[in-house]
C-alpha cells in the first residue's frame, strides 16, 4: 500500500510491505515489494524506515515508476 | 531533524560504504528497526536498536558507527564518576544543612558577668552550639536571658551565618552595703619593745619615745579626732624601738661531721628548646644514700649568642661520717669562732645598741651565749574595721 501527501520539502510517500531497498540515492529510491518494485525519482530524496516494513520517502518527488512482477 | 525520542534516549549515526546505503536500509527493514536517513548512505538509529543491529549485521553489511549521542548516553558516560558526583551532592546537601546550625557564640560587652554564666544562660534559653537557627526565636531568647542574668540591663542576639553574636550592657554596679566607706589602717608593734623614736607621716602617734609596748599595741593610729569630727586615714610612719635578743653557740668535745666521699658521673643529657635527650645514664652500684649534684652548661655561640641548648651532667655524691675530738683548750677558741659567725649573721640587718657575752664550760663541751639589745623598725600596718558609730561621725 502506498500513500502520498504534500510536505514543506515537497512530498512524502509512505509505502508498506517493503521487502528490501535496491537503490538509495538522493535522486532515486527503489523499493522491492512482494508484488513488484516501486521506484521514486526526484531530488533531495531521503528515506525513513519504520517498523512493520514501512518506508517513507520524502523530498521533491517528481515521479513514481511501478514495475510488476516479483522483486 | 533528529527525532525527539532519539535525542532523549540516545542514538547512533551509521554510515554505509559508498553506494551501499540500500543494503543498510534493507537490514533495517528486515529487523523492523526504525531508522532515519539524514544524508547519503547515513542513517540514525536508536541506541537500543543499534545493539540489536550490531548482533545481526555482523559481516552482512559494511558500515561505520559513530559514538552514542543524546542525553541518556551523555549522562551515562559519567557512570564512573557517579560516586564522586554522589559525594559532591551529599557534601552540598550536608553543607546546606550545617549552615543552618549555630556553630560559634561570641559575646561582647560583659565586664563583671562571666562568659561562663552567659553561655550557661544561653544554653538554658535554647541557644547553644549545634542548635538549629530555625528553632531559635531571638526575641524570646533575649527576654529569657534578661530574666536569667540579673546584672544585665540589655541583651541582643544577632545572627551572622553560623555565628551568634551576643551583645549586652551590664547594669551599673552598686556598692556592697558592708564595705567600709572610709579606708583606714593603724601601725602596730610587731614585738615587745621600748620605743626609741617615732616619726608620723599620716595619722596620730599613739606612743612616745621611752614607752614600753607589747606586740600588737597601736603605735600610729589611722583614726584622728579633730575639732570637725573623726578623720579616717592610712597610718604612715616609722617607729624605731629597742628590742632584746639572744644567741648561744655550743661546741662539744666530740662532733660528727660528714664529708663528701666521692662523686660518680651518673647522667649526661642535652636539652634543646626544653626537650631533653639523654646521652648517658648509669645508676648502678650507687647504694641507697647519695645526693645528686647537677651541673648545667648553656651553649653560647661566638661568646655572645645564647642558644636554646643546655648540656647537663649529674653526679651522685656519697658522704661519709667521721668523729672529731676537741680538747678542753681548743673548745673556747672554736666556740668563739662559731659564735662570731652566728652573731654576724643575726645582727647583719640590725643596729646593735648593747651586748653582753658569756662563755662557760658545760657538760661535754663549751657554750658561748649573748644577750643584746638592738634598734629596729617595729611597725606593722593593719587595716581597721570601722564601726557604724564611727562612720556616722566621719568627716
Amino acid at each position: 500500500m502506498a500513500e502520498i501527501r504534500k510536505t514543506a520539502r515537497g512530498a512524502a510517500m509512505t509505502v508498506s510491505g517493503v521487502i528490501s531497498l535496491t537503490d538509495v540515492s538522493d535522486s532515486r529510491i527503489s523499493l522491492a515489494l512482494h508484488s513488484g518494485r516501486i521506484s521514486v525519482v526526484g531530488s533531495a530524496l531521503l528515506i525513513s524506515v519504520f517498523e512493520s516494513r514501512t518506508v517513507e520517502i520524502s523530498g521533491r518527488i517528481e515521479g513514481v515508476e511501478l514495475l510488476y512482477g516479483k522483486a | 531533524m533528529v527525532r525527539l525520542s532519539l535525542l532523549i534516549f540516545g542514538y547512533r549515526r551509521l554510515r554505509a560504504e559508498e553506494g551501499q546505503g540500500h543494503r543498510l536500509a534493507s537490514v533495517f527493514i528486515k529487523l523492523g528497526m526504525p531508522a532515519q536517513q539524514i544524508a547519503k548512505d547515513t542513517f540514525l538509529v536508536s541506541e537500543s536498536d543499534f545493539r540489536r543491529f550490531r548482533k545481526y549485521a555482523g559481516g552482512r553489511v559494511r558500515y561505520t558507527a559513530g559514538e552514542p549521542q543524546g542525553a541518556l548516553p551523555y549522562i551515562l558516560s559519567f557512570r564512573k564518576h557517579i560516586p564522586t558526583l554522589v559525594a559532591v551532592l551529599a557534601g552540598i546537601i550536608f553543607n546546606i544543612f550545617l549552615s543552618g546550625l549555630v556553630w560559634d557564640v561570641r559575646i561582647s560587652g560583659n565586664e563583671r558577668v562571666s562568659e561562663g554564666e552567659i553561655t550557661s544562660a544561653l544554653s538554658e534559653s535554647g541557644v547553644s552550639i549545634g542548635t538549629a537557627w530555625s528553632s531559635v526565636d531571638t526575641a524570646e531568647a533575649e527576654a529569657e536571658l534578661l530574666s536569667r542574668l540579673p546584672d544585665v540591663a540589655w541583651i541582643h542576639i544577632n545572627r551572622k551565618g553560623t555565628v551568634a553574636y551576643i551583645e549586652l550592657t551590664e547594669k551599673a554596679p552598686t556598692e556592697p552595703p558592708d564595705k567600709p566607706q572610709y579606708p583606714c589602717s593603724n601601725i602596730v608593734a610587731d614585738r615587745d619593745c621600748i620605743i626609741e623614736e617615732i616619726t608620723v607621716e599620716s595619722g596620730a602617734a599613739a606612743v612616745k619615745a621611752g614607752d614600753v609596748v607589747r606586740k600588737g599595741d597601736v603605735l600610729i593610729s589611722g583614726i584622728v579626732k579633730t575639732e570637725q569630727g573623726t578623720l579616717f586615714t592610712y597610718a604612715k610612719g616609722t617607729v624605731i624601738a629597742r628590742a632584746p635578743g639572744s644567741i648561744s653557740v655550743k661546741v662539744s668535745n666530740e662532733e660528727q661531721i660528714t664529708e663528701q666521699d666521692s662523686s660518680t658521673l651518673i647522667e649526661k643529657s642535652i636539652s634543646v628548646l626544653g626537650l631533653s635527650v639523654n646521652i648517658f645514664k648509669n645508676y648502678r652500684n650507687l647504694g641507697v644514700d647519695y645526693d645528686i649534684i647537677e651541673n648545667n652548661k648553656d651553649i653560647i655561640l661566638f661568646g655572645q649568642y645564647k642558644l636554646p641548648i643546655t648540656y647537663t651532667e649529674k653526679y651522685a655524691a656519697t658522704e661519709i661520717s667521721t668523729s672529731i675530738f676537741y680538747s678542753d683548750s681548743e673548745l673556747p677558741t672554736l666556740a668563739a669562732m662559731r659564735f662570731s659567725e652566728e652573731l654576724s649573721r643575726v645582727l647583719a640587718d640590725k643596729d646593735l645598741i648593747s651586748i653582753r657575752t658569756l662563755g662557760k664550760y658545760v657538760e661535754s663541751g663549751y657554750e658561748m651565749a649573748a644577750d643584746y639589745v638592738y634598734a629596729t623598725d617595729v611597725g606593722d600596718e593593719v587595716e581597721v574595721k570601722i564601726s557604724k558609730e564611727l562612720e556616722g561621725r566621719a568627716t
